[in-house]
């Protein structure tokens, strides 16, 4: 009997192991399968597809479900017709990456490009009217945290796995390609280049560009301004540079290359993780649907 | 930077609709700390140097936008000599009516993550951890 009953017990963990590899080979091929092309100039990654990007959508969809919530306090919520896909514009790799690119950097320098959308301006106006009743409404806070509650319990946001399990790894990743050897050797020959297009001081590497003295005259970070002349061209060089000496393409690879190691490894929490954030994407569109107003 | 000093006004105007108790130290007599949801000004994102809320023990020793700060570096804890910049462990997105975008590198470079509003994290884990550097709103960014 003992020996019968240990040959079922090893029997059931093969078939156990089986199934669990048979799975996790099965969730692997998925997620490899799921791996967009490979695009350097839009930054495309593979964890792109796991990370959080429905706020924007959520922004728009919560705002409505809260109008007849600040209609009963007597406040008008007037919120304007926005389009379901607004997200971080141009100026962002689908992944949320801010891009930086020599035709990016001749049109804007180190700025960016501005996230234009339709209806952007009525947006805008919304925002800056809400934190003008925020300044000048007794008991806001008291609104606010209602209106809040109630469409957070309408429109449950995901977890924090959810929320921040990819963008860690994809975090990590990045860090561990600006470390990686050939990636440092690479910001020599992009530091030589620019000294010879008239920039001999610069950062140690191209992903401290520009200096903080430079941003902080540029006012790089600061929204509503827009790139100088002088800007321009040390960006240009920056890109230009980055490109040929093949820092560009060495830090892609080595990012690329970890997140998709990283994608194969963790399957299974990623493609869970996805189908959570699909639903949730369902869920805000169907409300945008039920309460939008007339474009 | 005029219009980070503007945001910093806007932060202000609107910790002064959330009441004077923000302006002030931890109340001697109170029985419990406050929460970061308490202290944290409607509008604002909050970041704090260590776990729950809390800077160095001091709930009140946060860092706040009402719009956007590009560079961290420029800002001290409340209260504090303590730096700002890639020292935040925890965080409370109190806005109106955004999500909020937070970057490991100054001037909106390097996403960390978003965090949509009524969202906190009271111990950013990994990379996301002691690596803040700058921070939007989405309408901003």
């Amino acid at each position: 009997m003992r020996g019968t009953r240990t040959r079922r017990v090893v029997g059931a963990v093969f078939a156990t192991a089986l199934l669990l590899i048979s799975g996790c080979a099965a969730s692997g091929d998925d997620a490899r399968r799921a791996l967009p092309p490979p695009n350097r100039e839009a930054w495309t990654m593979p964890l792109d597809q796991f990370v959080y990007t429905s706020g924007p959508l959520r922004d728009y969809a919560e705002a409505l479900v809260e109008r007849p919530c600040y209609a009963a306090y007597g406040v008008d919520w007037d919120v304007p017709w926005q389009p379901l896909d607004r997200g971080l514009g141009a100026g962002f790799s689908t992944g949320g990456q801010r891009l930086f690119t020599v035709d990016s950097a001749r049109r804007f320098g180190y700025h960016g490009a501005p996230n234009e959308w339709e209806n952007r301006a009525a947006w805008r106006e919304f925002i800056e009217r809400n934190e003008q009743i925020a300044r000048t409404t007794p008991h806001f806070d008291d609104m606010l945290e209602d209106c809040r509650a109630r469409s957070r319990d309408a429109l449950p946001v995901v977890s924090d796995e959810v929320l921040y399990y990819a963008s860690e790894a994809a975090a990590q990743a990045y860090e561990e390609a600006l470390l990686d050897q050939k990636v440092l050797s690479l910001a020599g020959a992009w530091r030589q280049c620019m000294s010879q297009a008239g920039y001999p001081n610069v950062t140690e590497s191209p992903e401290l560009m520009p200096a903080a003295d430079l941003a902080e005259k540029w006012q790089v970070g600061v929204p509503g301004t827009t790139a100088s002349t002088a800007e321009i061209s040390m960006a240009v060089a920056d890109a230009t540079c980055a490109d040929s000496a093949g820092w560009d393409e060495a830090l892609y690879r080595e990012e690329w290359d970890r997140q998709a190691a990283f994608v194969e490894a963790n399957a299974d929490r990623l493609l869970r993780i996805r189908d959570a954030l699909d639903g949730e994407r369902r869920m805000l569109e169907a409300a945008v649907a039920d309460n939008a107003p007339a474009k | 930077m005029h219009l980070r000093r503007g945001a910093a006004l806007l932060g202000l105007a609107l910790a002064a609709t959330a009441g004077t108790v923000l302006f002030s130290d931890s109340p001697a007599t109170a029985a419990e700390p406050p929460s970061g949801w308490d202290v944290c000004p409607n509008g604002s994102v909050c970041i704090w140097k260590d776990a729950s809320f809390l800077t160095d023990s001091h709930p009140y020793d946060y860092v706040s936008f009402a719009r956007y700060i590009p560079d961290y570096s420029t800002w001290m804890y409340r209260n504090t000599n303590i730096g700002s910049a890639n020292t935040a462990t925890s965080i409370i997105n109190d806005g109106i009516s955004e999500t909020a975008y937070m970057y490991a590198n100054k001037n909106k470079r390097n996403l960390l993550f978003s965090i949509p509003r009524g969202n906190s994290n009271w111990a950013l884990a990994g990379d996301h951890g002691d690596n803040i550097e700058s921070g939007y709103y989405y309408t901003y960014n």
